[in-house]
């Protein structure tokens, strides 16, 4: 995905929502719903 | 019910087993690692997570070598030596062939606005083909499970065991 179609997801998502794609975000973010959710049903 | 979580697990602090010094080695390292215990029953679960790279999106494979890894075989133990000066003795002891993990999870970004739009069906075709989970997180940080996990067929419960055993070793990466 580079070029065109960057240009064009950054447009339609914006550069910060997308850098909550991240990986180490995601992992972060993750964690942490794992925890919380934890003993209900988690998805 | 219980848990314990562990982040970016990798090398364990050093543990005794039959009067000898080892460690865990964990290669490729685990994003997430979950240890539940429900009813007595202890289930072991790993997660790989792959997110975009410079916003570019990961290829619809990406991570699958990763879990093939977590449920062929999680970990080598390594023994360490009992003179510092002698490397000679780090070799790796391969008894325990076979995984820890019950369930492996894969987590890829969406980058759709809906879930109902352009899902990665490639990743979880394979992903079913593999009997791996597949979860897919949006910029929203909604979460969508697309492919339940099914039972590792090739869990070594000698080494998950182990592994129980001596889970503070991996205290560092506890969350």
């Amino acid at each position: 995905m580079r070029g065109r179609r960057k240009k064009e997801l950054i447009k339609k998502l914006g550069e910060p929502e997308l850098e909550y794609l991240e990986e180490e975000r995601i992992r972060k973010w993750l964690l942490e719903k794992l925890k919380c959710k934890y003993g209900s049903k988690v998805f | 019910m219980e848990a314990k979580f562990f982040e970016k697990v990798s090398r364990s602090r050093e543990f005794e087993y039959d009067n000898k010094i080892y460690c865990f080695y964990i290669s490729p390292d685990v994003d997430i690692l979950e240890v539940r215990n429900s009813s007595n029953e202890v289930k072991i679960i790993a997660y790989e997570i792959k997110g975009l790279n410079y916003l570019n999106r990961p290829p619809y494979y990406a991570g699958f070598d990763q879990v093939l890894a977590h449920m062929y075989i999680s970990f080598k133990i390594k023994e360490s030596p009992t003179n510092k000066t002698d490397s000679s003795i780090l070799t790796y002891n391969t008894k325990f062939r076979g995984s820890i993990f019950d369930y492996v999870y894969l987590v890829h970004p969406y980058t759709g606005l809906e879930f109902e739009e352009e899902i990665n069906k490639e990743a979880k075709s394979m992903a079913e083909l593999m009997g791996v989970g597949y979860l897919i997180i949006n910029s929203k940080r909604r979460l969508k499970e697309l492919a339940k996990p099914k039972i590792n067929p090739n869990v070594n419960s000698e080494a998950k065991q182990l592994f129980l055993d001596n889970i503070d070793s991996f205290k560092t990466y506890e969350r």
